[in-house]
């Protein structure tokens, strides 16, 4: 078994969008689609497919709803996704950290 | 182990080049969204700057002792109308119930030292619990410099409590650095650029 760090990134957020929308998560508890296609300057279609590849992972949850006439989709991370984030990002710290080791 | 130190230098620079790029736009995501969440809270910390304003004021007055029992309710449910409206109009929001949770505990903390201490204790038993609440509430909003704050209001109330002989001047005292510190902190935080 390895321990190299990238070993433990996740191949479905190792994306920067997919990554960019669990940042957006784990900082607030939903956030809703216009948000997140803003934020992350995507068109409805590109945001839509990210969002299924991690719902179709157990990362985020989606909710469709209406706010008066108005349909309104708010996006939650899991627990497991927020965990898959963390560790993520501790995975990508330790490449670094391990990188500038090696260099000095 | 080998197989490491075996990969090519470039491609291992171009790994590391990819991952510093990747959690700087994840910073500036997680920086982005914090900026938009708080850049709302402005409006209910002027509330609870009203609050206690009224209690400093009050303090001088004979309605002094009773201006909780109607100022605190007001400002709770100010609190809420005004948290209503910026959760129906926000795009990203968190759970209220922390929120709640801290100014339960500060008005529980509050009541229970007005029944159970003297009056001279109340009186600055309010800020401390009112220093660690806002406290509490900074620390939600990831504003460390409001924690470092409050705290010391905390402190600062305590200390000044248990050392000088008038504690109902120091109350007094007290309400209007309250709401002079929260009000500063309300429009810090309106003037922050959320994007």
């Amino acid at each position: 078994m390895t321990d190299h760090p990238s070993a433990r990134l996740d191949d479905t957020i190792h994306q920067r969008v997919r990554l960019g929308i669990l940042a957006v998560l784990a900082e607030a508890d939903a956030a809703d689609f216009g948000y997140l296609k803003q934020r992350l300057d995507l068109t409805d279609g590109n945001l839509s497919r990210h969002l299924q590849v991690l719902e179709d992972a157990g990362h985020v949850e989606i909710e469709k709803g209406f706010e008066g006439k108005r349909p309104k989709t708010w996006i939650h991370a899991t627990r497991q996704g927020r965990k898959a984030f963390s560790e993520h990002l501790v995975a990508l710290q330790q490449l670094i950290d391990m990188a500038t080791q090696r260099r000095e | 182990m080998e197989s490491e130190d075996r990969q090519p230098r470039n491609t291992e620079a171009t790994g590391v080049d990819s991952a510093h790029a990747l959690l700087a736009e994840v910073g500036t995501h997680l920086g982005a969204t914090r900026a938009h969440l708080r850049s709302q809270s402005w409006q209910w910390m002027l509330v609870w700057a009203l609050v206690c304003l009224g209690a400093g004021v009050s303090a001088a007055t004979s309605a002094g002792g009773l201006y909780w029992a109607v100022g605190a309710p007001l400002g709770i449910l100010a609190t809420a109308i005004v948290s209503y409206r910026i959760e129906s109009a926000a795009p990203v929001r968190r759970k209220g119930w922390p929120y709640w949770t801290i100014g339960a505990g500060i008005g529980l903390g509050n009541t229970a030292a007005s029944f159970l201490l003297p009056d001279e204790v109340t009186v600055v038993v309010v800020w401390v619990v009112f220093g660690l609440g806002f406290a509490g509430f900074s620390a939600l909003e990831r504003v460390s410099e409001g924690v470092a704050v409050f705290l010391s209001l905390a402190v600062i109330a305590a200390i000044g409590g248990a050392v000088l002989d008038d504690t109902f001047a120091w109350y007094q005292t007290l309400g209007f650095i309250f709401a002079g510190v929260i009000a500063g902190l309300a429009l810090w935080i309106r003037s922050t650029p959320s994007r």
